[in-house]
This record gives C-alpha cells, structure tokens and sequence, in this order.
C-alpha cells in the first residue's frame, strides 16, 4: 500500500542531530541585529558608477535591440553569449514559463513552452486554458529573418501546465540563432458555454441610435442589403443604426450580455454588450441551429465602443437576414467566452536554435 | 485568554527531540536534497528559538512549525539565482538532484523521486496526509489553505501518482 511503502521509504532517512548550542547562537546573532557598514571613497564612486553605467546599458541595449546584438555577436561572441544567455526557463508572480522541447527542420523551427505554478507557491493559478492577450514578443537575434506565431496547444490537468506552441519560419535554414520569447500579461481563466438564446419575445420596432461603427464583418459583402448603414464619410467608418434599449450602467463594465433582440425589416438583429476589455477578452459568437442541425452563421455584424464612467466598453450588433418564415424553424446559440483572471508579469526565455546541434 | 508557552515547561532539547523528524522529512520532501534539508532544518530551528511563540497547546505547536518549514522552503525556491536564470548544465543537472539519497536503493528511491517529481503544491499534501497522518483541515490549518483546496490538491496528486505509479494511493 502506498502509505505504509512511502512512510517505510521516508523513515530510512536519517535525521541530522542538531547542535543546540549552535542554534542559540545564531538565534542570538539574529535577535541583536548587528549590521556591517560600509563606506564608498568620494573619489572612486564616479568612476565606479561610469564603469557600471557602461556595463549595464550595452547589455540592455544588446537584449532591446536585436540589431545591436547581432554587431557585438559578429566581432566579440563571447561576450554576446554572456549578454543574451539561454534561459529556458522564468518565473514570476507565481507563475513559471518554461521551455519543454525545440524541433528544427530545415527552415522551420518549432518550440513548445508551458506555463505552470511555481514551485513553492501555494496559488492555483494555471487551472486550465490561458490565453496570452496578445502580450507577447517573439525577438529574433539570429541572421536570418523570420515570421512567427505562437498558439495555446493544451491544458494537461495531470501535469498541471497549459502549453503553447511557436512556429517560426525562416527565409533560409537556421544556422546559428537565438530567440527570446516575451510575454507580460496572461488571461488565466478561460471559461466556454453555450446557451440558448430565448427567441419567443422579439421585438419588431426596437427603440434605435445613431453610432460609428469602428469594425465591420461577415460573410455578407454588400451593405446595402442591410438597412441599417445610415452613411460614411470617409469609405472607412461607417455611421450606422443600432439598437438602444438598455442603459449604459456600470454593470455593463465587467459583464457579457445580450442587450437586445429584434426582428426588423426582415433581419433578426442581436446586439451584445462586451464590457471594458482592458483586462479581459469576452465575446458572443451567435450562430443558429435547426432541428436537422443545419447551423446558419451570421451574415454581418458591426462594433463601436461607448464610454461608462471613463472606461471604454465594446458593443457588437450582429444581423441575420432571414424569412419570417425560416426563423421559424431555426433556434438561436451564442458561445459564451469569458477569459479573464488578468495577471501582468514579466516572463520571458532565450532559446539558442543552434541547427548543428538539434 | 492568557497563553500558555509549553516551553516554559519543557526542555528545549526536547522540543527538538520531538519535532526534529516531521521538520526533516517535510522539507526533504519539498527541495531538492540533503544539504538543503539540512539548512532548512536549523533554520526552522533558529527562529523557534529566537522568535519564542507561545502555543496553546501541541498541536498549535506543531501547526507553527509545519508552516514555517513550508515557508523556509519556499523562501529557498524563490531565491533569485534560482528562480530566474536557468541555464541547460544546471536544469540537467536538477533532475540528478532530485533523487533519493545514496544509501538508499531499489524500489524505496523510486517512490521518493516519483513523488518528488510532483509539483509543489501537490508533494506538501501528500507529504502531511500520508507520512504526518494529519487530517485536511488540519493540513488546511497549517498551510493557511481552503479544506475544498487541499482535497482538491489531494485528489489530482493521487491521479498523477496513480498514473506514475501504476498502482491505487
């Protein structure tokens, strides 16, 4: 049995005597606080702080600027390889990034790296999937140019990590390189659901305002299916009528809602409120299901932002043109996405993507 | 109510006596090997007798020490050349460290160094509920945790284990 085997196993481990004499001692040492000065000659200390001034900006120049790494790299490497060591691993607030595997092939490079707890951190803050909120760099300092990418993979319950994968594509074969990978902000809760949206209660003559619209898409190309763009001014920002039929409160800030359904001029129109984004991502995907399954996605959607109590908060109206008769036969769905448990931190690894050695 | 400080009452050596195993064996269990054990061990020590708490009673007595070996322990993890610059000799070289002592062989290394291999949080509960035989909410007490977290941390430890292990926990 595992209990009697473990503590059989740990009972073999002798336990060292202590000196208790010893022990007072220090405990004394501690308790008077006795403290060591030192003085710095008038003389020395401006030549001591150009020297250090000189020893810590070129690195950091040589790390910020890859360019600069690549000089010193090309007539001192030696001292390159000690301004940008490999680190293949980093820890902070709690949380470690880490380098698992590297696979070089000709001109691709792949990399899988992990986010875990920290050792000796009582938080429970990797517990599922983490979303990066487009708050990393990908630094290149090898010669060659590259594209890259980098996407979550998986959350691996047993071994506690959520893993993410980057691609790095190179316009010839890696010779000799290294790559930093930079990431300041995480989203640690990640959480999907898909709901019913109630279809039963719909509007035809929804209460209405004048908004810029600041994004436009869908698979639907030609607007003037869609009665709602009122007019652009510049071919770019379109003013658009959009449905007004909640208040803009402050409890719109951190939530996800539906904030109001209608069907008009032949179009069901549903609008979402997303909340302040500056430290969450949240969104509806809608789309519509019949009793065959058949999904139908929708044909067009705009988004502007309004301001509640200084902070900028995010609306999307999204449209489906649709027959009466056919909405009839479809139910509506929106994947609820909801990532936030926003962390800001300061992670990043060097890699060496050395060809010859892989 | 007045506190009592059992130590008034019993000799320092054997406070030490008593306590020196369950400080041991925890902070073997959470770093990396003997000599930091060692250092751990003297340091829980050192502050028992330098800050002089007074307990109300011997398990309150035995939940200080366990916390302050799991902090003395994560203090050592957190220490800065550790925690941010790993270079590839000294990553390889950790998974050396892990392992169980030299004298011991066979199958007993083995289980050490399996449940080494899990994280933190996992090893300390596994640690106090299968070795120390506390209770969760004595664990919970002593690590300052949710009873719910530290099951929770039991649960997915014996998952992991089991699947090292190839056994039922």
């Amino acid at each position: 049995m595992f209990q009697d085997e473990y503590k059989k196993a740990y009972n073999k481990i002798e336990v060292p005597q202590l000196n208790i004499n010893e022990l007072r001692m220090q405990a004394e040492e501690r308790s008077a606080g006795k403290k060591v000065f030192r003085s710095i000659r008038l003389i020395a200390a401006p030549v001591l702080s150009l020297c250090l001034i000189c020893v810590l900006i070129v690195p950091v120049m040589a790390r910020e600027f890859p360019a600069v790494y690549r000089v010193i790299q090309k007539y001192a490497p030696a001292l390159a390889a000690n301004i940008l060591p490999e680190e293949i691993q980093s820890t902070n607030k709690d949380i470690t990034l880490q380098m698992e595997a590297v696979n070089i092939k000709d001109s691709n490079a792949e990399i899988i790296l992990s986010f875990r707890d920290a050792e000796g951190s009582a938080k429970d803050l990797i517990k599922g999937k983490v979303d990066l909120y487009d708050s990393y760099r990908i630094r290149n300092y090898g010669e060659t140019s590259v594209i890259s990418g980098c996407s979550f993979l998986e959350y691996d319950p047993i071994e506690d990590k959520a893993y993410f994968q980057i691609m790095i594509t190179s316009d010839k074969d890696f010779p000799k390189g290294k790559v930093k990978f930079e990431v300041d902000q995480l989203l640690t809760s990640c959480v999907e659901e898909e709901r019913l949206i109630d279809l039963t209660e719909l509007s035809n003559n929804p209460k209405e305002k004048l908004v810029e619209a600041n994004g436009v898409g869908g698979i639907l190309t030609d607007r003037s299916r869609i009665p709602f763009f009122v007019g652009s001014a510049d071919g770019h920002r379109y003013t658009v009528r959009v449905m007004n039929e909640v208040a803009l409160q402050e409890e719109l800030l951190d939530d996800l809602r539906i904030t109001g359904i209608a069907y008009d001029e032949g179009i069901l129109r549903v609008q979402q409120c997303r909340g302040n984004l500056e430290n969450a991502d949240r969104h509806i995907s809608l789309y519509m299901k019949d009793v065959n399954e058949n999904e139908r996605i929708p044909d067009m959607s705009v988004g502007w932002k309004e301001e509640i109590q200084g902070q900028e908060v995010l609306f999307d109206e999204t449209w489906f043109l649709i027959s009466e008769e056919e909405l009839r036969q479809y139910e509506l769905y929106g994947m609820f996405y909801v990532t936030d448990g926003s962390l800001k931190g300061d992670w990043e690894i060097v890699l060496s993507l050395d060809n010859t050695q892989k | 109510m007045q506190k009592k400080s059992w130590r008034a009452d019993d000799s320092l050596k054997e406070k030490i006596k008593l306590y020196s195993p369950m400080v041991y064996h925890l902070a073997y269990s959470l770093v990396k090997n003997r000599a930091d054990a060692d250092d751990i061990h003297q340091e829980v020590f050192i502050k028992y007798i330098s800050k002089s708490p007074c307990f109300e009673s011997a398990e309150h007595e035995k939940a200080w020490l366990i916390k302050v070996t799991t902090n003395q322990c994560k203090n050592w993890w957190k220490a800065a050349w550790r925690q941010k610059i790993v270079s590839l000799s000294e990553y390889e070289e950790e998974g050396r460290e892990l392992a169980a002592p030299q004298d011991m062989h066979g199958e007993e290394a083995g289980l050490i160094d399996k449940v080494k291999s899990l994280s933190w949080k996992y090893r300390v509960v596994i640690h106090l509920y299968y070795y120390e035989e506390l209770s969760v909410e004595e664990i919970a007490k002593s690590l300052e945790l949710k009873a719910s977290t530290v099951r929770t941390h039991l649960t997915r430890a014996r998952r992991k284990l089991s699947e090292l292990l190839k056994e039922e926990v």
